[in-house]
């Protein structure tokens, strides 16, 4: 659904943006270049492309953790770029899912699942803990609940940390390489989560390096190298023949 | 040479309500300015943190000034310089002005390392945090805070065994503690031997007293299991 027809539903919009770094000894870096794209309700987008492409970067701005140097953003109408824009009320309906997890070392994982709820949602104690369990169960991790960060799996933890993004009902899950710090025989149980949550309809953006997911599960892939957005297409053709040089030889390097 | 001889214990024997209400008044003077300094270190943290220069340049310069000077001369400074404040006509108490300078004095060190718990604690929580939409100031109360005392809890002992021992300054400004309790048996008998050995058993009591404490505390953390990671 990312041929854009009339009847599709932009969730995300994304209008010539950059992104520059300034570093310490006051040189800039051009981190993002003019990129233009959007993601449509209910789809599900993979970017890829070597490293230090922008990949994260631009999955960053969009909930918020990097800021806009030029273009805009909108999700679902919001300006991300506005400095009147409450980031923090965006962020609760913006999902992200990191590298290294980030749950709360100092909380069990049903703590880490009610706490935002309760914080950021106003939600009552048990209205949280009533969601946090049912999402618990869901995912089969229940027995989990009370254990802390520390006495869990990178695989567990994982999808604690997707629990804890789901149960603010996010209109939009972000996944920051969700697997790469996984061992190998853990990464199947979060992509096993992650397809069902787009067989389920939510509309997610993944930077990852398994290609494999990507063409299986992915609407559409987008390939960035040196800050732009090179190319996107449907997996099936950008994989089996892609456009342009750049995205044949990285894909020449990774297949 | 018998033990009494170098150790008088039956002159020290006759000195113990002394040493009683010395220990005493050491204890809960230390007890108050720890309290005082947990308080006063994390404030100055949270405003030492803040991106508002009119705050952070202001105690950053105390944390430094307490920590560049003497402590007998902070002491000094607000026993005589308290008087002299043309507002305060009233003599201010000599223990509360011991108070108010090991309280101070104590706080800026206290602040040092809060600040170091804090810089310990991994960037990924504050993303974890901002990500699910946060507030800098949530973050900071149910994220941070507790990760970073957690984290510096051996430190934070560290301190308070030292500001106990720091209290024996007050003598100098005539507060009855500890050490003034063996100024007495100085002053009464002449027995330099028995008035210091007898006030040094008593702070090696209350160091074992806080060792105990300590154990106890960082078994109970310890129990938590994030805390064994």
């Amino acid at each position: 659904m990312a041929d854009g027809t009339a009847q599709n539903d932009v969730l995300v919009k994304v209008e010539g943006l950059s992104k520059i770094f300034k570093t310490a000894d006051g040189r800039t870096i051009n981190a993002l270049t003019n990129v233009n794209t959007f993601v449509d309700r209910g789809e599900v987008v993979a970017i890829i492309g070597p490293s230090g492409s922008g990949k994260s970067t631009l999955l960053r701005t969009m909930n918020g953790l990097e800021t806009i140097s030029e273009g805009h953003i909108h999700i679902d109408g919001i300006d991300l770029a506005d400095k009147k824009t409450d980031m923090n009320a965006l962020r609760a309906d913006v999902g992200m899912v990191f590298q290294h997890f980030n749950l709360f070392q100092h909380k069990t994982s049903l703590e880490n699942i009610t706490l935002p709820q309760t914080l950021v949602r106003k939600r009552t104690k048990a209205e949280a803990d009533q969601i946090a369990m049912d999402l618990l169960r869901q995912l089969g991790l229940d027995h989990l609940a009370n254990n802390y960060p520390s006495q869990l799996s990178g695989g567990q933890q994982q999808r604690i940390a997707i629990a804890r993004a789901l149960a603010m009902q996010p209109k939009l899950m972000l996944f920051d390489e969700a697997t790469s710090a996984l061992d190998p025989e853990m990464v199947g149980e979060v992509l096993d989560l992650i397809k069902g949550l787009a067989t389920d309809g939510m509309t997610m953006c993944l930077v990852t390096h398994e290609m494999n997911f990507a063409r299986e599960v992915c609407d559409r892939v987008i390939f960035m190298d040196a800050g732009e957005l090179v190319e996107t297409g449907k997996p099936a053709e950008f994989f089996a023949k892609p456009s342009t040089d750049r995205a044949h030889q990285f894909l020449d390097k990774v297949l | 040479m018998s033990l009494i001889e170098i150790y008088n214990y039956r002159v020290v024997s006759q000195y113990l309500p002394e040493f009683a209400w010395g220990l005493w008044a050491t204890l809960w003077i230390s007890f108050v300015c720890l309290i005082g300094s947990l308080i006063l270190g994390t404030l100055v943290t949270v405003a030492r943190r803040s991106q508002k220069k009119w705050l952070s340049v202001p105690v950053t310069a105390y944390v430094e000034a307490v920590r560049s000077t003497p402590l007998l001369v902070q002491l000094y400074l607000v026993y005589y310089g308290l008087s002299q404040i043309p507002v305060l006509n009233v003599p201010v108490p000599a223990l509360a002005c011991g108070i108010f300078a090991l309280t101070f004095h104590t706080g800026a060190y206290m602040s040092e390392i809060i600040r170091g718990g804090i810089e310990a604690v991994d960037r990924g929580q504050f993303e974890g945090a901002k990500a699910v939409g946060m507030t800098e100031r949530q973050t900071m109360i149910n994220i941070i805070y507790p990760q970073a005392f957690a984290k510096v809890i051996p430190s934070l002992l560290g301190q308070a065994a030292v500001l106990v021992k720091d209290s024996s300054i007050l003598s100098f400004i005539a507060v009855f503690e500890l050490l003034g309790a063996g100024l007495i048996i100085l002053s009464d008998r002449v027995m330099p031997t028995e008035a210091f050995m007898t006030a040094a058993f008593g702070y090696l009591l209350i160091y074992l007293m806080m060792l105990v404490a300590s154990n106890k505390i960082q078994q109970k953390l310890a129990g938590n299991a994030w805390k064994s990671r």
